[in-house]
């Protein structure tokens, strides 16, 4: 390997996400190369300036969640419960764009497994 | 603690527990992989809500031949394009600087870090931060972005140069 591959692969070397199969040439490289270590040290360095930086960017807003229920799931109109606190069937009806799907879940033993859900129609 | 692979086949199953992992474990990386991209946060949300939506309707045709990450984060790159695309049409809101101005020292660096991020061209600032905040190896970024691995390894050389140029 010389130092123009090398130096290919050091920023992913510095981003610790190269594939362990491509690292053994190139560690055997930087052990003869003080300029590629040298270089190294900088990719390093600015891998992980710019992660922090990223990382301290905000994330997603608290409401993302919801709108994703909302888009997903549908925003719950009303549930129906039946059974213990063994096994339950419930049955749940949500607005979803435009649509009123009906869902059920079983629950058993606080394991909810979905049984169905239907399209709902048009509004 | 399950892992992203062992996820979305719950999450194909309707499971919104399973879902609710896959959220809390993506929407802020994939938000602020969208806020460098689109500069505009609540475009940003969008990408986020977009890619949840793909990937609870798409969960089911995860085929397991690349990482979870790469295959969200190549949902969440079409959506932030797609966004750049209808934002190019319409009529253009201004961008909001990434971060602002700080008086303490390493905020301020960090924001000297950030503005040099938003002066490198979208293609190679997607491969900056898909691989230094993200982790990504260069085929999976190749993957992602749908060109040659050499693409992405000269996009990242022509960044670096000028990320240091713009910090030194």
């Amino acid at each position: 390997m010389n130092c123009h591959e090398a130096r290919e692969l050091l920023p992913w070397l510095a981003a610790g996400a190269l594939p362990p199969e491509e690292q053994g040439e190139l560690m055997r490289h930087l052990a003869g190369c003080a300029a590629c270590r040298a270089e190294l040290a900088q990719e390093v360095r600015l891998a992980r300036e710019v992660r922090e930086a990223v990382a301290g960017l905000p994330g997603a807003p608290e409401g993302t969640w919801g709108k994703v229920m909302a888009r997903t799931r549908g925003i719950p109109l009303g549930r129906l419960e039946l059974g213990s606190f063994l096994v339950g069937l419930s049955l749940g009806l949500s607005l979803r764009g435009g649509k009123l799907p009906l869902s059920g879940e079983l629950e058993v033993l606080g394991r909810k497994v979905p049984l169905f859900e239907t399209e709902g129609g048009a509004r | 603690m399950a892992e992203d692979r062992e996820l979305l086949p719950r999450v194909a199953a309707r499971d919104e527990a399973a879902f609710r992992q896959l959220y809390e474990r993506y929407a802020d990386r994939v938000f602020r992989y969208a806020l460098t991209m689109l500069r505009q946060r609540h475009l940003a949300e969008e990408v986020v809500q977009e890619t949840m939506v793909a990937i609870w309707q798409g969960a089911g045709s995860f085929r397991g031949g690349s990482q979870v990450s790469t295959w969200i984060f190549g949902i969440a790159r079409n959506q932030a394009h797609a966004l750049l695309r209808r934002e190019a049409r319409g009529a253009r809101e201004p961008e909001e600087p990434l971060v602002l101005p700080d008086p303490a020292a390493a905020v301020e660096r960090e924001g000297k870090v950030l503005a040099a991020l938003e002066g490198l061209p979208p293609d190679q600032r997607e491969v900056v931060v898909l691989a230094f905040y993200e982790g990504l190896s260069y085929r999976e970024i190749a993957r992602i972005l749908g060109v040659p691995e050499g693409t992405v390894k000269s996009r990242m050389y022509f960044a670096k140069r000028r990320l240091r140029e713009a910090l030194t």
